[in-house]
């Protein structure tokens, strides 16, 4: 092995390290402007990699306007949009502030986002509460049904999940995590036993906190009935555990993916916060009754963080039920999934397993010159959102991430590592 | 009798040998299929058993990104 060779071998094994010894607890639910400082009236946050307000996708426009007009920032929505054409609102991804969020990926500084630390290195990550199914922000909606949720969110649920978690004293969410994945989730488009394992946690607490029997009942309603309300714990999660392996000169780890409806990007740990860009792809998968493939938009989220860990499409071996959910072939076929995804990964995560693959631990830690290598790109499960503002999602699939990302950070991790072609 | 190619000409005594490619036609066949996924596809359709490769030529055939890859210890 050469020495360059064995600097990435050795960087690679540090950045792999940082991920696996991680302890990511959900400690509580805090306002965005008081855990973020930074984050100033008039700043909207949303997925993906950095993105004007011109490049904007239909959905991404769609939820710009309508948290703007939450927020007041806009009287209303055609308000809000001739705002934003006119640069009023600052555009930063969530990444740029500890944050994630899925799809559309709105955080501004009136949200409540659930807080999870990393206890290993003591870093905290974000992401806003889901808001469930249906017609939510997320997917580009915007409606005065829209507002009103993400206003009882902010104003009942935030703070009564935040009271119930600190009275537990935080959830340990590796355990959680361990445990879905024996009961068939993957965490990105099945969530349903996470989301009721942790339900089976919070509920005696939020029992003990709530203000009412009835703010009890809203809330306990509200959890079980969104099977991927543990989504967002899981990418706050992600992000958490992630974080402390950026910038690990030498290491060829890929620390975060996501997308903004326009173009993907993602992040490698040995060049540091650079964004390497490609145009995103359309998901290959599954329509609602009523929708196809004409009405649906590029791939949007944060969400791909929880790939990045080795969850969701690189977890498919432990979730035969979401392949057909998604489209993606055959439930005997999920393993498939997995092992590829293996072939682009420089480790198996031995806390995280999947039974039916006799116990083999979640491919973790994508290295970029795997992906150049073989050409097998990520596989990301994903929600499909109308390529309009405003109708919501209208079905589920599967995006491979672009190859253009992986060559063009190839190229950019030579140069720091002293090497031309 | 001459003796004629079993595999180009269709051998008519009975005590040559067939040819190994000829005994491959003789028995089931069955296939590994590598990298073209269309090729496996059209023999599954027919009902032969084939098992499908995935591969492709490494960084996608890019000779430059495949120098890069062999410098940095790929």
């Amino acid at each position: 092995m050469t020495d360059i060779a064995q600097t990435i071998d050795a960087a690679n094994k540090e950045a792999v390290r940082r991920i696996l010894s991680s302890e990511p607890v959900l400690i509580g639910v805090v306002r965005a402007s008081e855990a973020l400082p930074r984050l100033k009236a008039g700043t909207i946050l949303h997925a993906g990699p950095p993105i004007s307000w011109e490049r904007m996708c239909g959905p991404m426009r769609g939820a710009v306007t309508g948290i703007a007009v939450f927020e007041g920032w806009a009287s209303d929505l055609d308000d809000a949009e001739r705002k934003a054409a006119a640069g009023a609102f600052t555009f930063e991804p969530n990444h740029h502030y500890d944050c994630v969020g899925p799809m559309t990926g709105m955080t501004t500084s009136s949200q409540m986002l659930m807080v999870v630390q990393n206890k290993t290195f003591g870093n905290l990550a974000y992401c806003a509460i889901n808001e469930g199914l249906g017609k939510v922000m997320r997917f580009g909606g915007n409606d005065r049904e829209v507002l009103d949720r993400i206003r009882w969110l902010t104003d009942v649920l935030g703070p009564a999940l935040d009271a119930a978690i600190k009275d537990m004293g935080g959830i340990p969410l590796k355990a959680v995590i361990a445990r879905g994945l024996t009961m068939g989730d993957e965490m990105h488009q099945r969530n349903v036993a996470c989301s009721s394992l942790l339900l089976r946690q919070l509920a005696p607490a939020l029992a003990r906190t709530a203000k009412d029997n009835e703010t009890l009942a809203k809330c306990l309603t509200f959890i079980g009935a969104n099977d991927q309300f543990f989504l967002n714990v899981a990418m706050a999660m992600g992000k958490a555990m992630t974080d402390p392996a950026r910038g690990i000169a030498g290491s060829s780890m890929v620390t975060a993916m996501c997308r903004n409806g326009t173009d993907f990007g993602i992040r490698v740990s040995g060049t540091g916060d650079q964004w390497f860009t490609a145009p995103v792809e359309m998901p290959k998968g599954l329509y609602f009754p009523g929708y196809s493939e004409a009405d649906a938009n590029p791939d949007m989220g944060d969400s791909a963080i929880v790939e990045t860990i080795g969850l969701g499409g690189f977890a498919m071996g432990a979730a035969p039920a979401v392949v057909g959910f998604i489209g993606a072939g055959n439930a005997s076929e999920a393993a498939v999934f997995t092992r590829a995804m293996g072939e682009i990964c420089l480790a198996d995560n031995p806390e995280w397993t999947i039974p039916s693959m006799d116990y083999k631990g979640v491919p973790t830690g994508i290295d970029i010159r795997l992906v150049v290598e073989t050409g097998l790109m990520p596989t990301i499960n994903t929600g499909v959102a109308h390529k309009k503002p405003g109708v919501g999602q209208v079905g589920a699939g599967v995006v491979k991430a672009p190859r253009g990302c992986f060559e063009q950070a190839l190229v950019a991790f030579a140069a720091t590592m002293g090497v031309k072609a | 009798m001459s003796k004629r190619d079993p595999v180009a000409g269709g051998a008519t005594n009975a005590n040559l040998k067939p040819s190994p490619a000829m005994m491959l036609l003789m028995t089931p066949v069955k296939v590994v299929n590598v990298g073209l996924k269309g090729f496996a596809d059209e023999l599954s359709a027919q009902g032969v058993p084939v098992q499908h490769v995935e591969w492709q030529p490494p960084a996608s055939g890019d000779p430059k990104l495949a120098a890069l890859l062999a410098k940095l210890g790929i």
